[in-house]
């Protein structure tokens, strides 16, 4: 990890609006992702983690909205807006500076196209190749992102492919342009846990090779243990705590991210029963006043109901609770 | 390639559409090759041989004006069949345009081009056809033009209805995300994939629009004389129907022929393309 900053978010909002209530999906989110460095973004559906993720693209679509916030991203030495882009360079930094992975291998690949034509898109449209050079770069990049038979895999179809090869795919698909950072949204949600475990290391493998920086974005903490370097738990459309991987790991501060590790099942420790975090996830369109976490937390007091917390820097780690004031 | 095989397996396996589709391709071969057919011009008066009936020599007979029934015929083909792909051709680029358009950006757009469908859809097709001849005049283009301007309208809905269910597809986020710009996305992205309803409807619209010009020409207000086209042929017949019954009979037989060979083929391609539709049993 350096100390080379590519992407800083500041106070970002995206806001969804249902004729005149809106939902805050994402309100004030501040994180930096260093170049080569790789950052979670964990919590619950619903959070609003991948409308941030979504917001850094600018494809958050109607009737969701970025109302506010600032992306500054390291382009070609200085660091530029993307919300303040017109949208023509816009295209430019979608796919070929920032790319992005789906959680859907399934339904994320066009069934109409093949494997080749659609690898080979984004380098047709970024770096205006075409013919035998467009067609080798498929092939390295298929064979860089573990597909073992290029050739044949480059002639099929997206239904011909088991999962875990369409999730490769979609992998070269986004690397094939030379992006400096890959944000992957739950990408091996829909795969089984071997399929999982493969493309989490061939991840981390390219990420070390390509010195790419990554936004992996799960609710899984054991995915982003194997992956990331430093960890943003989201609640409620919040950052709630942002701390180095194995400090948060070893002793979380938030009590929500402490609910979190709790409920990971664990070998060594054999329990009847897993604790869950009781309740469910605020409604975005009516979150609860005070901090949004307090009527699930089990140390809530009564300035939780109140007054929302600030954030507090701890060890240098950064939390947003009343426990640490 | 490998999907055109595909389609070809699927549509011999089908019946009427093998019939429809063979009848299509027949008739095109005989508007292409239409001198090799017939030693007659089709405009030749000859009025010594007024009013024959099929024999060797006139195997249709002889109109009125002693011309070759079967000769106008063939060559009436040609431009009934050409007016009829062009007409489509015309109202399938502007149903695909207004439908994508509509379906993909939505809101304004989608009103603006829906209330279009509507106010066009609201006003009788025959009149609105026969109000623009009369104004912009009878012409074998005229014709093409007008009829590719009043029957866009159902593709315009089919299209728009299926690119609303496929712009939300989670590929076509991942193509925005990729850099692609709107149009790349709606003509290489969801337009592909919209296209099995387009087939149908246009092998449909063929009939139709062939159908249309054969009644304009029969009004006097489509194909002008000279000029041979079915409708015309049918015209000029209808007052020797008791006497010359070959100058109705041929070229009506001859529309019926080519609507139902576009229907069958029609049909026969949505029981192919769209299996929700089809209540044959064939499977792929």
């Amino acid at each position: 990890m350096t100390e080379d900053l590519l992407l800083s978010i500041r106070d970002l909002h995206t806001y969804f609006f249902r004729g005149k209530a809106v939902g805050r999906a994402v309100e004030g989110v501040s994180f930096d992702v260093g170049s080569s460095e790789s950052i979670g973004l964990v919590g619950e559906s619903g959070c609003g983690k991948s409308v941030t993720a979504l917001s850094i693209l600018r494809l958050v679509s109607r009737p969701g909205k970025t109302v506010s916030g600032e992306i500054k991203f390291e382009r070609g030495g200085k660091m530029d807006d993307l919300l303040l882009l017109p949208e023509q360079e816009m295209t430019k930094v979608r796919g070929g500076e920032i790319s992005m992975i789906f959680q859907e291998p399934f339904t994320a690949l066009n069934p109409v196209f093949r494997v080749e034509t659609q690898v080979g898109e984004a380098a047709r449209v970024h770096l205006g190749l075409e013919g035998k050079g467009l067609q080798m770069l498929v092939m390295k990049t298929l064979s860089d992102a573990g597909v073992k038979d290029a050739e044949r895999v480059a002639d099929s179809y997206p239904h011909e492919l088991s999962g875990g090869l369409r999730q490769r795919v979609m992998i070269a698909m986004a690397l094939i342009s030379g992006p400096k950072l890959l944000i992957a949204d739950e990408p091996t949600t829909a795969l089984d846990v071997t399929v999982q475990a493969q493309i989490l290391d061939l991840l981390a493998d390219i990420q070390l090779k390509r010195k790419l920086s990554v936004i992996m974005v799960s609710h899984d903490l054991g995915i982003i243990n194997r992956i990331c370097d430093r960890v943003n738990i989201m609640y409620s459309g919040r950052i709630v705590e942002s701390s180095p991987k194995n400090a948060l790991f070893s002793n979380p501060l938030h009590p929500y991210t402490a609910g979190l590790l709790m409920s990971i099942p664990s070998l060594s420790k054999i329990e009847r029963r897993l604790p869950a975090i009781s309740g469910n996830v605020p409604d975005l369109f009516d979150p609860p006043a005070g901090c949004r976490f307090h009527p699930r937390c089990n140390k809530a007091m009564d300035i939780c109901k109140k007054t929302e917390p600030g954030e507090t820097v701890v060890d240098g780690r950064m939390v947003k609770c009343w426990l640490y004031k | 390639m490998k999907i055109l095989l595909k389609y070809i397996k699927l549509l011999s396996a089908n019946k009427p559409a093998l019939i429809g589709a063979a009848l299509v391709v027949c008739l095109a071969l005989i508007a292409l090759s239409a001198p090799l057919l017939t030693g007659y011009d089709p405009a030749g008066q000859s009025m010594a041989e007024k009013l024959l009936p099929p024999s060797r020599a006139h195997l249709l007979g002889t109109d009125e004006l002693g011309r070759d029934v079967f000769s106008r015929m063939i060559y009436g083909s040609r431009i009934s069949l050409s007016v009829g792909l062009a007409a489509v051709a015309i109202s399938t680029l502007i149903g695909i345009f207004v439908g994508a358009v509509a379906g993909y950006f939505g809101g304004w757009a989608d009103q603006f081009f829906m209330r279009l469908v509507d106010i066009v859809l609201s006003v009788p097709a025959l009149f609105f056809i026969l109000m623009l001849v009369v104004f912009l005049g009878p012409s074998i283009f005229n014709v093409m033009v007008i009829i590719g301007l009043t029957t866009w309208t159902d593709l315009a809905r089919l299209v728009r209805a299926e690119v609303l269910s496929l712009k939300s597809r989670e590929y076509v986020l991942a193509a925005r995300a990729s850099g692609a710009s709107h149009a790349r996305i709606i003509i290489r992205h969801i337009l592909p994939n919209a296209m099995a309803p387009v087939f149908v409807s246009v092998t449909f619209g063929v009939a139709g629009a062939i159908l249309i010009e054969s009644g304009l020409s029969f009004l006097g207000l489509g194909v002008q004389p000279p000029d041979p086209s079915w409708g015309n042929i049918l015209t000029s017949g209808k007052d020797y129907i008791e006497t010359a019954w070959w100058l109705t009979a041929f070229p009506g037989m001859a529309i019926f022929a080519t609507i139902i060979s576009y229907n069958l083929l029609g049909e026969g391609l949505r029981d192919i393309l769209d299996p929700r539709l089809s209540g044959s049993k064939e499977r792929g």
